[in-house]
């Protein structure tokens, strides 16, 4: 892929991913052909910020489960009111990380 | 995608927690003849607005339906009877996994996900019978 893409995509979503994963992600991106870019682009990545915005939020109801694809454990935080308050308060500190774990699969998916 | 050992250790966790939850509440209920959660409102949705959330009245659900009051259950909270039922079903299940080294309930939360994510229809009614159960819940004065 062309270099002025990448480096573009990568200023754009570097908070999207961890920061020691985002050399390897560059080098897999400049192997990739050109025709992936719309398909990166439409990739879905959630930004942890948001994330986070909306655990503190709506975190007893699991939508911010919801919101980043985890559905399962989005319905059992719902239903155990956020685990009894718990885990609610547990996912305030591990969302983001989980959000930008999420976004590595969703862009590993768009490499394979 | 959750990985299969992080999705059991969360599992596991949970049962933990539920059951010692449900034991401290009967517990008190047997010393002070009150609901545990009378005394400590463990709810933040409710503490913080006093409105209470979609699950509340969950635990006197399943305790409901562990005194074989089925209807006074469901009058409580329908959610007490998935809870009851995950309470039942998965722990052995993931315990099961873990010791014959097997991924059986991991494939079977993906299928659950991959379903419910594909299908708009079951999606919306789900969350239209939760927003329906919120509804009750506020009527109720939980």
């Amino acid at each position: 892929m062309d270099p002025q893409k990448v480096d573009m995509f990568i200023m754009t979503y570097s908070k999207y991913f961890e920061g020691h994963q985002i050399q390897s992600i560059r080098d897999r991106l400049l192997t990739l052909d050109d025709s992936k870019f719309v398909m990166l682009q439409a990739a879905n990545l959630k930004d942890p910020v948001i994330t986070l915005v909306i655990s503190i939020i709506g975190g007893n109801l699991g939508i911010d489960r919801f919101f980043i694809g985890d559905t399962g454990l989005g319905i059992a935080k719902l239903l155990t009111c956020g685990g009894l308050g718990v885990w609610a308060i547990v996912d305030w500190f591990l969302i983001m990380g989980r959000t930008r774990a999420v976004n590595l699969q969703r862009l590993q998916q768009v490499f394979y | 995608m959750l990985n299969r050992n992080r999705l059991y250790i969360l599992v596991i966790a949970c049962s933990i927690g539920g059951f010692g939850w449900l034991a401290w509440d009967a517990a008190s209920t047997r010393s002070s003849g009150a609901w545990a959660h009378s005394i400590v409102t463990s709810c933040p949705v409710k503490l913080a607005t006093g409105i209470p959330c979609p699950s509340c009245g969950t635990t006197r659900a399943v305790v409901a339906l562990a005194a074989g009051d089925v209807a006074g259950s469901l009058q409580l909270n329908p959610f007490g009877l998935l809870i009851a039922f995950a309470l039942i079903v998965f722990p052995p299940w993931v315990l099961h996994d873990v010791i014959r080294s097997r991924d059986g309930f991991h494939r079977f939360y993906l299928a659950f996900e991959r379903t419910l994510r594909g299908s708009r229809a079951l999606a919306l009614s789900s969350a239209a019978l939760v927003i329906a159960n919120w509804g009750w819940n506020i009527l109720k004065g939980f």
